[in-house]
């Protein structure tokens, strides 16, 4: 059956006519939105949503999540959705990391702090604060070079439901033969085969100096 | 979320969201409107998608969408524009026809399984469902699908009932 119904589903695909269509719409709606985005440095990941909305679709009936995070950003868990809201601040949300001529600096709650030869692609800061208005603890972690650095800030409950942000905290990696290539170095031809063979996979794998954070704090995300 | 982002999700993974709708919903137009508003939601909340999780996430988007269309009051009381995908021959015709006489609950569950290859604890996250109810509309589904081909008189084509280990 499985060899039966993969031969016609591979029949079914969107016509040229409706990709084109398609893509004319998201790059239309994408003008109309650019104004509204945050800028490259702070843009801002999502990454807790999938797995917090199954907690709290299991949990359904608890009071909505509500995190809110240092840069301003608030974001709420709707209980029994996998959804999530979340609001920016009306000013750019500012990133916790910034290099300033072969300099980082940490900024946050009020702090300018020097990690410059502090942090690296294998050592992080970890930034430990609590929010004021729901009492849950938060850690900000930073790490990285100036060329490339990355950060995230996570608040996470016992009862396993959590929140984070993000960005270039984590690198996905296809598993070939024993190799790991990561996903931004992929052949269109390896994108081709990616989409049709579920039996590849991509992996996020952390950065060093995000898993080492996480190793001290005893966490996993 | 970036343009160019955007884009290459929908490169990469618009034909996926489509075939879900497609295999939900039974019809082209209908499937069409699924993927078109996944992606403008995604391109609308700016989210940016957590690394190796955007296929689950557009698909638990597009199996959502299927769901609130298959709810609505215009599908239930006016019906669907019946424009299919021809096949190109008669045992994928059959097949076709044996997968749209099942409830939609299990068709997404058949699709998930057989096209995208995800495993039962995979396929229970994509739809909000415990993998008790994915082993059980597997179950049901595959003996529905079994009957229905059995007993077609053409005798195409065999079920085999292959199971895949999680």
């Amino acid at each position: 059956m499985r060899k039966d119904y993969r031969h016609l589903m591979a029949q079914v695909a969107l016509t040229e006519q409706k990709k084109e269509e398609i893509l004319t719409m998201l790059e239309q709606n994408n003008k109309q939105t650019s104004k509204r985005r945050m800028p490259a440095v702070t843009k801002i990941v999502l990454a807790a949503a999938l797995a917090v909305g199954c907690v709290l679709s299991i949990a359904a009936g608890l009071p909505a999540q509500v995190y809110n995070f240092m840069n301003g950003t608030t974001v709420v868990d709707l209980p029994g959705t996998n959804e999530v809201e979340m609001v920016m601040p009306e000013n750019d949300a500012q990133a916790p990391i910034i290099a300033d001529n072969g300099k980082l600096w940490f900024v946050g709650d009020g702090q300018k702090v020097d990690l410059t030869g502090k942090i690296d692609e294998n050592t992080p800061y970890i930034y430990e604060h609590t929010d004021p208005a729901t009492g849950n603890k938060g850690y900000v972690v930073v790490g990285g070079t100036p060329d490339h650095f990355g950060w995230a800030e996570f608040f996470g409950a016992e009862s396993g439901a959590g929140s984070l942000i993000g960005l270039d905290y984590a690198d996905t990696y296809l598993l070939i033969d024993g190799v790991r290539q990561p996903s931004y170095e992929m052949s269109e031809e390896l994108v081709e085969k990616l989409n049709h063979d579920p039996s590849y996979q991509l992996e996020p794998v952390n950065r060093p100096w995000f898993q080492a954070a996480l190793d001290q704090l005893s966490l996993d995300i | 979320m970036e343009s160019e982002t955007l884009t290459q999700l929908f490169g990469r993974y618009g034909d996926d969201v489509f075939r879900l709708a497609y295999s939900y919903l039974g019809s082209r137009a209908d499937a069409e409107d699924v993927c078109q508003s996944v992606f403008l939601r995604l391109a609308e909340s700016g989210t940016t998608l957590l690394p190796g999780k955007e296929k689950a996430w557009l698909l638990t988007c597009a199996a959502n969408a299927c769901k609130s269309q298959l709810r609505s009051f215009w599908r239930r009381n006016v019906g669907v524009l019946d424009e299919t995908i021809p096949f190109r021959d008669e045992t994928d015709q059959t097949v076709w026809d044996a997968v749209m006489a099942l409830p939609p609950k299990y068709r997404s569950v058949i699709h998930l399984y057989y096209w995208e290859g995800y495993g039962q604890g995979e396929i229970g996250e994509i739809l909000h469902i415990s993998r008790t109810a994915v082993q059980t509309r597997m179950s049901r589904a595959r003996a529905l699908l079994k009957k229905e081909l059995s007993d077609d008189e053409e005798g195409l084509p065999a079920f085999d009932g292959a199971s895949r280990a999680d």
